[in-house]
């Protein structure tokens, strides 16, 4: 029995990096007191710290031991019932907790990559920084643990496979965001943002926990395999009223995670009241952990099931409740993106419609050994890019460098100020849009190829219409920089040295533009070579499978196209 | 191995659970009488004695001083949730302890005290942050 | 130079131009920034040439781009005749649109940009004609869209530019909405992308053969929507008249000459499935309604670039025309010389906007031709050759259009005769607004606007060479006929893989005669209304009459969409808003419905923001369940 506590540890072997990261931090953090010590040094040091931590857990997930599935199964609890008939030797082995499948491999990649540019973007602390200015959260080196024990939890979710687990592992992703909201001052409103985000998590994840409760209620247990094997045979508890309340009060609570519709209304104040580095934080790991523990959980109680290695068995059910679900998020966040005057309260509401194009993605038929669709994956890290590009490039916008750029005013003459993060923003927003050469149109074709070949046309449809709409508003953050750019050979001589004038001033972070440039070489690159993504976070059958397919084997033509020969 | 495992699930597959809305029914009649109850419960068997004393904040006898809307210290709240957290943590010990058998008291021990290890942590940070002096 | 590199340097040097420009222009080349552009399209345009002349047919790719599933996308390109036709008008025009540019846009704010975005535009125009994938096609097809909203809006300054810009990209938007559906379709019915191989699946029918097939109309009418909102037929043609706030030349190049064909191009390269789809004679009635709207509105507006992008407007119905009358050809080669003597008209119209102190309304100014003899001559050129007064470019191709028109069918069905009859109705509308604006700006009585202060600004050298040696090719740009046809029919670069059914060119000459005589009669109508009788008191009595009402507000299209479309969008965004930003309080008070009381204790309990996002928490729980139930799953 010890052999199952080994391997569990060495199942997840980076996560507990992560965490012991986090904790080294802490303790890091602990011998600086407030009063005095330099919050620059501090910083800088929580900062490496982190990546060396997060290059860690690549190391050990690279290198690390693999543990096969059976290997995770506890010993079973003494079954008086089955005393009798169970044959001497044979020892009882339980559900696991853990299940390390193909989308687990993908989180945990995803987590790690996003990680390090998250780390990369907050990494910059201002020099001469007074401790007055620390307490209000300017060079908060608390950042990084947080966001090292939330990559943890979303690690955790995917590898979950136990409702208990899944619920503790989101905790444990989404608590750490509401610290670092607040954390995010002196940003106006940053604690109001924080309370109402702690507030509404809470809520929800009372929702989340009674609908568990109701599954565990319905099937009598928490393994998520056990209720999936009940599934395959025929359970009808997920179509009876139990079921259906359960399964209601799960997607309720998840709907928060992900901000699907009406589970959306928080987000523009929470997006507007944090900093960059935590709207982009906000936007993929909270957003992808809830993916995740909504396609476990449906998929158990619902199917479609995999039964051993005989491939999908049963129709996934609920498929057209959650295609419902994206239409009605989709719209009704594009509607209200396109009416805001802050860029960051549009970001919000777009990020809402990205999350219904990420439902679209969940329709996708999953490769062998996936919960998650791969292309799902795929998107959320190239909407993460994107978006986190978005809110760094405004966070340097700043038009008078005592505040970030807020509305689309702000970033009038971004291209005269600082032509490449206008370079920058456009990349961004043209990925966001969905435009091609970018990994956000790559994301797109993906999703929507494969939620056609399910059979969802007329959501594909949908979801285009859709994307249209979403340019509109893209096209008018893009534009804003563009807007009023002087041109030095024109006859007015002054706009290169107004441009200088405001640089001078120090600003309150420093541009982290390295990491604007790569996340930027990154939404083209993953663009033009989607493979390069796809990689690390696939196996290499499923890679295969999506980007180089084997020809189809010709399907029934069109009667009188085919009947005809082909002209020599 | 895997037979005997599902087994075990077409077991429970077969449960006696109502396929109905009769537990909903049930779950939510409870939540509202336990609301209602416990209120109606107190105030039907509770005798209301209404007197200057009686409607003071604390029954305890100590007399309260000055407005109760004033500023607290910011300190004090800090330390409250501080002592609740460590609180409702250490209440693991509890299960724990009644959990404990000599078959996996290796695994056990080891759980529990990268547990405490894990608390041990967050009150040094608290410590050196200066949360506990009051000052 | 082998044939590859030759073909891939057409795009590939206006793209480099742009970079340079865009990332060194403010810095390094400034007020010399139009060398590289012009350089850069000496270039592609050289190689557009040489390829003509010495090139033959073939196609190629790059490499491929992406894969997903049976969806595989390559960098491919077409070379084949309509291709090469498409090239040489795309780098002609767009090199002299450039050169004058230097003169008109001296001194402007942005010049730098302008060039860079005029390059761009180059490139993506080139890609767009040279795609032998959908999907590179729409790249390309989006690319011009861009600089087209770029360029429009390039006066960003004025409300006014911004507006036209925003509208010009929404309205095409929803064309494209259904150029994208349709190239799906493409792909869900061919399992391929390729323009190659969807073509060849479907051209192997000998014409009349096979009938209607429901597939292939969809996808007809899907890639119509696209041209029909990238060329500016009837019902999407609303962006057009008002993308006129962008620069003259920008008119010219993109809205005139180039872009606008795009359409027409896309109708052309992807006839047999118009074909098959049974949807040409669709794509004929919508270019011939167009053609003879437009046509109407152009004869009373007084703005002279909204008269030109009327005008731009019924030509391009024309070509629509041509292509739904089963010529290709000719339609190609209307859009050819269409491409000089309308660019030179907007260029020419750039240069009495120049001299005028950017006024641009032809009731503000007259008897021009004192002071700018130059435009005068070369305006009356291009308005020959667009009025189709035998000899000038316009006749011969629009004459082989109406020509086709009545070899339809033998006898002539009632519909194209309908058809031919309005087209030939339009020929002599065409020719009246024409010699209209003529006579009301360059003869008569002198007439300056008062912005100018008595001074003109006559054109320089940079603006004068383009436009005479467009001139010349309004001129003669039709007397070329035998050889664009001699391209088109694959016999100078060969066909790729599909030539369209020849056609011994139309010559009716009843047809002729009638379509000589009306466009010859209202140019004097025009000339002898606008001139002698100037001052007749008719005009004054007309603008009361209804139908002068409507011409004049353009059939209240922009009116009707707004009350239709806009206002309805508007409102529903509103009402989300509310509900959202004012949480559930106005929502509450919206559902007058729910009984008063429960109105009532719910406001109570919900007074702040949070308990109202708690609020709408719960309710959508409820909404889920609900839905699932509803569903069954």
């Amino acid at each position: 029995m010890n052999h199952y506590a080994v391997n569990l540890v060495l199942a997840l072997l980076p996560e507990i990096a992560l965490l012991a990261g986090g904790m080294l931090i802490v303790l890091l953090l602990a011998t600086q007191s407030t009063a005095e010590g330099d919050c620059a040094t501090t910083h800088r040091r929580a900062a490496w710290a982190a990546l060396f931590t997060v290059f860690a857990a690549a190391m050990l997930l690279q290198l690390g031991p693999r543990v096969s599935p059976d290997e995770l199964r506890p010993p079973a609890p003494q079954s008086h019932l089955l005393a009798a008939s169970q044959p001497a030797g044979v020892v009882m082995l339980g559900p696991p907790v853990l299940a390390l499948d193909g989308t687990t491999r993908a989180v945990r990649w995803a987590a790690i990559f996003m990680g390090v540019l998250l780390i990369g973007g907050n990494f910059g602390c201002p020099e001469n920084v007074t401790s007055r200015l620390k307490m209000a959260g300017r060079g908060s080196p608390e950042f990084f643990m947080l966001l090292l024990f939330s990559l943890a939890g979303l690690m955790l979710v995917a590898s979950a496979n136990d409702l208990i687990v899944l619920f503790l592992a989101i905790e444990l992703t989404s608590l750490p965001t509401v610290v670092a909201v607040v954390l995010s001052r002196p940003r106006h409103g940053a604690i109001e943002a924080g309370g109402k985000y702690f507030f509404l998590s809470a809520l929800s994840v009372a929702f989340l926990l009674l609908g568990l409760a109701y599954v565990y209620g319905a099937t009598g247990t928490t393994s998520l395999e056990r209720i999936t094997s009940m599934t395959a045979y025929g359970w009808a508890g997920a179509k009876g009223p139990i079921g259906l309340v359960a399964v209601s009060l799960v997607v309720a609570g998840l709907a928060f995670n992900i901000a699907a519709f009406p589970y959306h209304v928080y987000l523009a104040d929470v997006y507007q009241g944090a900093a960059a580095p935590v709207s982009g934080w906000l936007a993929f790991v909270a957003k992808a952990a809830g993916f995740v523990a909504l396609a476990k959980v449906l998929v158990a109680v619902a199917g479609p099931v995999r039964m051993f290695d005989l491939g999908w068995v049963g129709e996934p059910v609920w498929q057209r409740f959650i295609a419902g679900l994206a239409v009605a998020t989709m719209l009704a966040s594009n509607v209200l993106a396109l009416r805001q005057r802050s860029v960051k309260r549009m970001l919000a509401y777009s990020s809402v419609a990205h999350s219904g194009y990420i439902l679209v993605a969940l329709l996708v038929v999953p490769e062998p050994g996936e919960t998650l669709p791969i292309v799902a994956m795929f998107y959320l890290v190239g909407y993460g890019l994107a978006n986190l590009g978005a809110f760094l490039t405004l966070s340097a916008a700043n038009p008078d460098d005592s505040r970030e750029a807020d509305t689309f005013d702000d970033l009038r003459g971004l291209a005269r100020r600082k032509m490449p993060l206008a370079v920058a923003m456009a990349i961004f927003g043209f990925s966001l849009m969905g435009l091609p050469i970018t990994v956000g149109f790559m994301g797109k074709v993906f999703v929507f190829v494969g939620a056609y070949r399910a059979g969802f046309a007329w959501l594909v449809v949908v979801a285009l219409i859709n994307s249209a709409i979403g340019v509109a508003y893209y096209l008018r953050m893009v534009a804003s920089c563009w807007l009023d750019v002087l041109d030095p050979a024109s006859d007015d001589p002054s706009p290169v040295g107004r441009g200088s004038q405001g640089e001078t001033a120090a600003p309150p972070r420093p541009t982290p533009s390295l990491v604007i440039a790569v996340l930027a070489v990154l939404t083209v690159g993953f663009g033009l070579l989607p493979a390069g993504l796809f990689r690390p976070m696939a196996s290499e059958r499923t890679v295969r499978e999506i980007l180089h397919p084997a020809p189809p084997p010709a399907p029934p033509r069109r009667p009188p196209l085919a009947s005809a020969p082909a002209r020599p | 191995m895997r037979a005997a495992f599902v087994i075990a699930s077409l077991e429970s597959a077969a449960g006696p659970y109502p396929s109905d809305w009769l537990p909903v029914a049930m779950l939510v009649l409870i939540a509202v009488v336990f609301a209602v109850g416990t209120l109606a419960l107190s105030a039907m068997v509770g005798r209301s004695r209404r007197g200057p004393v009686k409607d003071s904040p604390y029954e305890a006898g100590v007399v309260p001083v000055g407005d109760a809307r004033r500023r607290f210290h910011v300190r004090y709240y800090v330390i409250a949730m501080v002592f609740l957290l460590f609180d409702v943590e250490v209440v693991l010990l509890f299960p724990w302890a009644v959990l404990f058998n000599a078959d996996r008291s290796g695994f056990l021990l080891a759980e529990m005290f990268v547990f405490l290890a894990i608390l041990a942590v967050g009150y040094v940070y608290a410590w050196r942050k200066g949360v506990l002096r009051f000052d | 130079m082998s044939d590859t590199s030759l073909i891939l340097a057409i795009p590939a040097l206006p793209l480099i131009a742009a970079a340079l420009i865009g990332a060194l222009g403010p810095r390094v080349f400034r007020g010399q920034s139009h060398w590289v552009a012009i350089a850069a399209l000496v270039g592609s345009f050289v190689a557009a040439v040489t390829t003509l002349a010495h090139g033959h047919a073939y196609s190629g790719s790059l490499y491929t781009w992406f894969a997903a599933g049976s969806l595989s996308v390559d960098l491919a390109w077409r070379y084949d005749p309509l291709t090469a036709i498409m090239l040489f008008t795309v780098t002609l025009v767009s090199l002299l649109v450039v050169i004058y540019s230097r003169g008109y846009m001296r001194g402007e704010r942005g010049y730098t940009r302008f060039f860079a975005y005029m390059c761009l535009f180059v490139f993506s125009m080139c890609t767009l004609v040279l795609a032998d994938n959908f999907a590179v096609l729409f790249l390309g097809w989006e690319g011009v869209g861009l600089c087209s909203y770029l360029l429009i809006g390039y006066f960003y300054e004025r409300p006014a530019a911004a507006a036209a810009a925003k509208k010009a990209f929404i309205v095409t938007r929803i064309g494209d909405l259904g150029l994208m559906i349709g190239v799906l379709l493409i792909y869900a019915t061919f399992d391929t992308l390729s323009i190659s191989r969807v073509l060849g699946r479907v051209e192997p029918y000998p014409l009349g053969l096979s009938l209607p097939n429901h597939t292939l109309s969809w996808v007809s009418v899907l890639l119509l929507c696209g041209a029909a909102g990238k060329s500016g037929q009837l019902l999407l043609h609303v962006w057009l008249p008002d993308a006129m706030e962008g620069p003259s030349p920008v008119s010219a190049l993109i809205h005139a000459a180039t872009m606008v064909t795009a359409g027409v191009y896309l109708v052309a390269r992807t006839q047999p499935i118009f074909h098959f789809g049974g949807v040409l004679p669709v794509v004929a009635t919508v270019g011939c309604a167009t053609a003879f709207f437009a046509a109407t509105i152009a004869v009373v507006q007084v703005d002279i670039k909204r008269i030109l992008a009327f005008s731009t407007i019924s030509q391009l119905g024309y070509m629509f025309l041509g292509v739904g009358a089963f010529n290709v050809n000719a339609a190609i080669f209307h859009l050819f010389t269409h491409a000089f003597f309308k660019a030179l008209l907007f260029l020419a119209a750039g240069a009495v906007m120049h001299a005028m102190a950017d006024v641009i309304d032809l009731r503000k100014m007259g008897g021009l031709w004192r002071k700018l003899p130059l435009t005068t001559g070369v305006f009356l050129c291009g308005c020959l050759a667009l009025a189709g007064i035998p000899g000038f470019a316009g006749y011969f191709s629009k004459d082989e259009i109406i020509g086709t028109i009545f070899l339809q069918s033998n006898p002539p069905h009632p519909a194209w005769l309908v058809i031919g009859g309005a087209a030939i109705l339009t020929a002599g509308l065409t020719a009246f607004y024409t010699f209209r604006l003529f006579m009301r700006v360059f003869t008569g009585p002198e007439v300056l606007p008062e912005e100018t202060h008595g001074h003109v600004h006559p054109a320089g050298v940079w603006m004068s060479a383009p436009m005479i040696v467009l001139a010349i090719g309004s001129v003669v740009a039709g007397w070329f006929g035998s050889m664009v046809h001699h391209v088109l029919d694959g016999d100078a670069i060969g066909p790729l893989s599909f030539a369209w059914p020849r056609y011994e060119q139309p010559f009716e000459v009843l047809v002729a005669i009638v379509t000589t005589v009306l466009a010859v009669g209202g140019a004097l109508l025009a000339v002898i209304l606008y001139g002698p009788l100037r001052n007749w008191t008719l005009n004054a009595g007309l603008e009361r009459t209804f139908i002068y009402k409507l011409l004049w507000n353009k059939y209240y299209f922009d009116e009707i969409y707004n009350l239709l479309i806009v206002r309805p969008l508007r409102a529903v965004g509103r009402l989300f808003v509310r509900v959202d930003d004012d949480g559930i309080d106005n929502a509450l008070v919206g559902v007058t419905w729910a009984p008063r009381g429960l109105g009532l204790l719910l406001q109570r309990a919900q007074r702040g923001s949070l308990g109202g996002y708690a609020f709408t928490f719960v309710i959508g729980a409820a909404l889920i369940g609900a839905a699932i139930a509803w569903v069954k799953w």
